[in-house]
């Protein structure tokens, strides 16, 4: 190890594969993505930042690919692979385990999330985003984010648990500086942010499980405490675990993306007229969304000494594969940087690939769609009036404003 | 056209579902898309070839009648 301000760095990392790249610093999305691009070209697939603890960056597709598919070589459930290097505790389940135990609770939860399950859902998301833009619509302008991206997504989510919907900016709030910390923050300041936003999560989702102890209801909340692994009932601990997960999945992540999307719409009104014209296009539409907005990249811990993209890499190392960099591989994907809104084969890794990927990913198309087609549907040509986004560990907007003509404005 | 899923690669992302209803189907339970008839009627051709070459995982594969993947 060699030791430099503070930063300890392992002594089979070469120099020259060194970049300074701070996840919870105050870099926005697209400097993030024009320095992932300048480390390909430059250093090639597998950098190293000894920022948060050090780790290995990923950012070529095919070493992205070859990763999160090869379970022998890098696992999930080394605690403390996050972005700050955190005190020991429960895991996040199922994100936290591997192999069997993980296809257990992944089974639990399959159903729930069942693709055309998902689409049945369609109509109750259309109604949530309709209510919202009725709203909107007539006051000419909106903060993306607030108003719509996040209680779209957050509204999907709590009706599927359960949870009183009154607890969503609560809730959000919580799992933003759980999940992200909070930018500009001290590594010291976010470690105690994360883990106390973390404990009040925690408690809240204790809460949930205690009130429908004492009065079983039949949502998804309940039909998970009934639920059995290996024939007996899932662990307190586990359970808070698992609802911890899907909260900071339903919560933060499709909001990311649809907030993105207006924004960059906002800038392009050919775009914008483009989603507007034709609702069979949305589906494309969203995935090349999800390719350039890809808000997260899976952490993982090498299991053993592997190489990767000709890199040395010995297990224990922490490695994070940057799936919305691998995204934007000219390797993969030609003219990466470009919104092609017809791109066509798109295998972006917005979800993560293996058996880790994203078991909300069916959701998030569905809420996606309804969140491009509606907002089109209601909202006349908008502006960007400003916006700012962030990293963390789902990167996303801290605010999008857009503007239009209210005069414009046709309601339904 | 034949199509097959390697259900040890399939980690059930169902875009396959999407493209062709009519030929992938999806176990719920097990979260993997399966086929529903290896034989692709001709009109499900270009919906096939799109799926398999979407496929995040590279699950799908695609060959002639009869013939070697």
């Amino acid at each position: 190890m060699t030791e430099e301000n503070g930063m300890t760095r392992p002594e089979h990392v070469p120099a020259d594969l060194v970049v300074d790249f701070d996840v919870l610093g105050d870099l926005g999305i697209p400097q993030a993505h024009a320095e992932a691009s300048r480390w390909r070209r430059e250093k090639g697939p597998v950098v190293w930042t000894d920022r948060n603890g050090g780790y290995w960056i990923v950012v070529g597709a095919e070493e992205i690919r070859r990763g999160l598919v090869d379970v022998s070589l890098f696992d999930s459930a080394s605690r403390g692979v996050k972005m700050v290097t955190i005190e020991p505790r429960e895991a996040l389940v199922p994100l936290e385990l591997d192999g069997e135990e993980h296809t257990t609770y992944r089974r639990i939860l399959n159903p729930f999330f069942a693709p055309r399950r998902m689409r049945l859902l369609e109509d109750d998301v259309r109604k949530v985003a309709r209510q919202l833009l009725a709203e909107l619509a007539p006051t000419g302008s909106c903060e993306v984010v607030a108003d719509f991206a996040r209680p779209l997504a957050s509204s999907m989510f709590l009706s599927m648990v359960d949870w009183p919907l009154e607890d969503r900016v609560k809730l959000e709030n919580w799992v933003k500086r759980q999940v992200n910390g909070v930018a500009g923050e001290s590594e010291e300041a976010n470690r105690r942010i994360q883990a106390e936003a973390l404990e009040a999560v925690t408690e809240y989702c204790r809460g949930q499980i205690t009130s429908r102890r004492e009065r079983p209801r039949e949502d998804m909340t309940s039909t998970l405490m009934n639920a059995t692994v290996d024939g007996a009932p899932i662990p307190d601990e586990r359970l808070v675990g698992l609802l911890i997960v899907l909260a900071a999945g339903g919560l933060d992540t499709t909001a990311s993306v649809t907030s993105q999307a207006v924004e960059l719409f906002a800038l392009h009104p050919d775009m914008q007229a483009y989603v507007r014209e034709d609702g069979s296009r949305i589906p494309a539409v969203v995935e090349e969304m999800l390719r350039v907005g890809a808000p997260v990249g899976p952490l993982r811990a090498a299991l053993r000494d592997t190489e990767l993209g000709g890199v040395e890499i010995k297990a224990g190392d922490r490695v994070h594969f940057l799936g919305q960099a691998g995204s934007r591989d000219p390797a993969e994907f030609p003219d990466p940087d470009r919104v092609d809104l017809q791109r066509e084969p798109n295998r972006h890794m917005a979800f993560g690939l293996g058996p880790h990927r994203c078991i909300g990913a069916a959701l998030a198309r569905v809420v996606l769609a309804v969140a491009f087609d509606e907002f089109h549907a209601v909202i006349p040509p908008y502006r960007l009036v400003g916006s700012e986004s962030r990293l963390g560990a789902v990167w996303g907007m801290s605010s999008v404003v857009v503007e239009w003509d209210v005069d414009e404005v046709v309601l339904p | 056209m034949e199509v097959s899923i390697d259900a040890t690669r399939c980690q059930g992302h169902a875009l396959c579902l999407s493209a062709d209803p009519a030929v992938f189907d999806f176990d719920d339970e097990e979260g993997k898309a399966f086929v529903a008839r290896a034989g692709v009627p001709d009109g499900s051709a270009d919906a096939v070839r799109k799926a398999a070459a979407n496929c995040p995982e590279s699950a799908i594969a695609v060959r002639p009648e009869g013939g070697r993947p």
